[in-house]
């Protein structure tokens, strides 16, 4: 499947970040494949490949949206080396990495970077543990209201309170019990 | 300030909402207040967070969707190519396959085979039933001849003891959901294994229990599941009925005296049991062997009492012990089992009657998920 439309490198940051569907459409077809044969090249699955490469493209997209953030290098590169190193982590998470990496692009090391993007990851993963652990009907209520924007009203229907007021009072509620359980997580790794 | 108000507060602040006046004063508050100003922060860091979840998850659902968009038609054209390969395999691979068919023919004719096996087995359990019969006509007998010599045998005669017989099925009740059920003494006096049974739809549920308290005196026994791939029996929907049973109330009990569970209806007929027994109630309700421990339910679905015996020169005289006695005894093993096994799950007496608005089918329905059959192995053949 061939897209028309060909963009010029700044054509695709505007668009990114203007949450343009066809820009992210034609960055994920773009740099799939070279994702996908370094991931596999590397003791990797295609699955994996998969979920590395759109979390790299996740990371594109904030970077691309933080207001001081210029990209000092082509989109394919930045992906590459994001990706690249997302990889190494898994898999020393693993214990499979071997030392060598079969590279075939030109990456960025990100040494200045690493410990900014590390925290981001890590607060990222510490919000989605914190909300597991959570639990019901606590999860659902913020997730509603903060992730999926729906209205008190729609929150109280949904959850069959009696009145906005009891949803309200159970969403603070719920909301105190999030805050404990992440900042306990959150001082440690301070 | 109202906790929840404040942070409502805090809420309007970080999105902005806040104008004038009410803008300035919150401001200062945070100013004067190190602790609202350390609130305030960690409310931003935890909604900053919970943005950053929502728009991960927006993104994957995107990128999920685009790649199925994209990738999937090559997945498809790659389904065809397999298949083309699969028919050019076929015919290199024609007579292997022609003698591997033959081989599954074989097998099947086992197959066949052991079905008729099955069948027969099921003949077996048919022809099973009129054995019981004359293994209970023995047992008579063999009473009989000893009525003469021992007042005390004569009164035993006397009681037909329902479900004595080795691989007879008898009836046991769930009483807590962690694994405990009733059923009768004489079920499982002789026990060398236990194993209770129920079907669910079509698939046989089998665990393995022990005996873990039995009473002669009131012929009740309580089981305990020790299959370790048990976990629980879910909320039991009934209460028991400490309180006596009036007369002419109309009762109902659920048993297995076949391989089905049976529903039969009756009525309280006398609060005392055989020969003026105080802990038993008479009913009038059809049993026949196999349904020792079913339980006797009233119309609001309380547990009334347990099916001991009949008389068997009476018509319609049925025997049950009182759902009192079940709950003292309940309370004495669950104290018994908190200071000696207190490890393991304890016994949790039923309480909420879920079964008290509901028609009787549906009652039945809900109830029948609790009633098991009992099979008892003994090696004892001398009854």
């Amino acid at each position: 499947m061939k897209l028309k439309k060909e963009y010029s490198e700044e054509s695709l940051i505007a668009g990114i970040k203007q949450d343009s569907h066809q820009a992210l459409k034609y960055i994920y077809k773009a740099y799939y494949s070279m994702i996908l044969h370094f991931v596999t090249s590397n003791s990797g699955t295609e699955q994996e490949a998969k979920d590395i490469y759109q979390e790299g493209v996740i990371v594109l997209y904030e970077r691309l949206k933080e207001a001081d953030f210029e990209l000092t290098c082509k989109i394919k590169t930045f992906l590459y080396s994001v990706c690249r190193r997302l990889w190494l982590k898994r898999l020393a998470e693993k214990n499979k990495y071997g030392g060598k990496i079969n590279d075939y692009e030109e990456f960025l090391p990100f040494e200045d970077e690493a410990e900014a993007m590390n925290e981001q990851e890590e607060q990222y993963q510490m919000m989605t543990e914190s909300m597991i652990q959570l639990g019901e009907p606590c999860k659902t209520i913020l997730e509603d209201f903060y992730i999926k924007k729906m209205s008190m009203q729609q929150i109280t229907s949904k959850m069959g309170y009696t009145n906005t007021a009891n949803a309200k009072n159970q969403k603070y509620k719920c909301m105190m019990r999030l805050k404990k359980i992440f900042f306990k997580e959150y001082n440690v790794q301070e | 300030m109202d906790i929840v108000q404040k942070y409502t507060t805090i809420e309007r602040y970080l999105e902005g909402q806040l104008e004038g006046n009410e803008l300035i004063d919150f401001e200062q508050q945070i100013a004067a207040d190190s602790n609202l100003a350390q609130e305030v922060e960690e409310h931003r860091i935890l909604i900053e967070n919970l943005e950053k979840v929502r728009y991960r998850e927006e993104m994957k659902a995107k990128m999920s969707a685009i790649h199925s968009e994209l990738f999937d038609v090559e997945e498809k054209s790659r389904a065809i190519k397999t298949k083309a390969r699969i028919k050019s395999l076929w015919h290199k691979y024609q007579s292997i396959v022609a003698v591997a068919a033959s081989v599954t023919i074989i097998f099947l004719g086992n197959t066949f085979f052991n079905l008729k096996q099955v069948r027969s087995v099921e003949e077996k359990q048919s022809t099973n039933y009129l054995q019981l019969n004359r293994e209970l006509k023995v047992v008579k007998r063999k009473q009989k001849n000893i009525e003469a010599k021992t007042n005390k045998l004569e009164i035993a005669s006397k009681k037909a003891i329902i479900g004595k017989v080795k691989s007879t099925g008898a009836t046991a009740l769930v009483i807590s959901p962690t694994g405990f059920l009733v059923t009768n003494y004489h079920v499982v006096k002789d026990a060398d294994s236990i194993y209770i049974e129920t079907r669910k739809d079509s698939s046989l549920m089998r665990l393995k229990v022990k005996a873990v308290y039995g009473d002669e005196a009131k012929d009740l026994a309580i089981l305990r599941v020790i299959d370790t791939n048990f976990t629980t029996f879910g909320q039991l929907p009934f209460s028991l009925r400490t309180e006596q049973a009036k007369l002419a109330e109309r009762v109902y009990t659920l048993a297995y005296p076949r391989e089905d569970i049976v529903y039969g209806e009756g009525t309280i007929s006398a609060q005392t049991g055989y020969q003026g027994n105080p802990a038993s109630y008479q009913i009038s309700i059809p049993v026949n062997p196999g349904n020792s421990g079913a339980p006797v339910m009233d119309a609001r679905g309380n547990l009334v009492g347990l099916i001991t015996g009949k008389d068997k020169k009476m018509e319609g005289a049925t025997f049950a012990i009182k759902a009192r006695y079940l709950a003292s005894m309940m309370d004495s093993v669950a104290t018994n089992l908190e200071v000696t096994d207190s490890l393991r799950k304890p016994l949790i007496k039923p309480a909420a009657n879920y079964l008290q608005y509901l028609q009787r089918p549906q009652q039945v329905n809900k109830l029948r998920k609790f009633v098991f059959v009992v099979k008892v192995y003994n090696s004892d053949k001398n009854f």
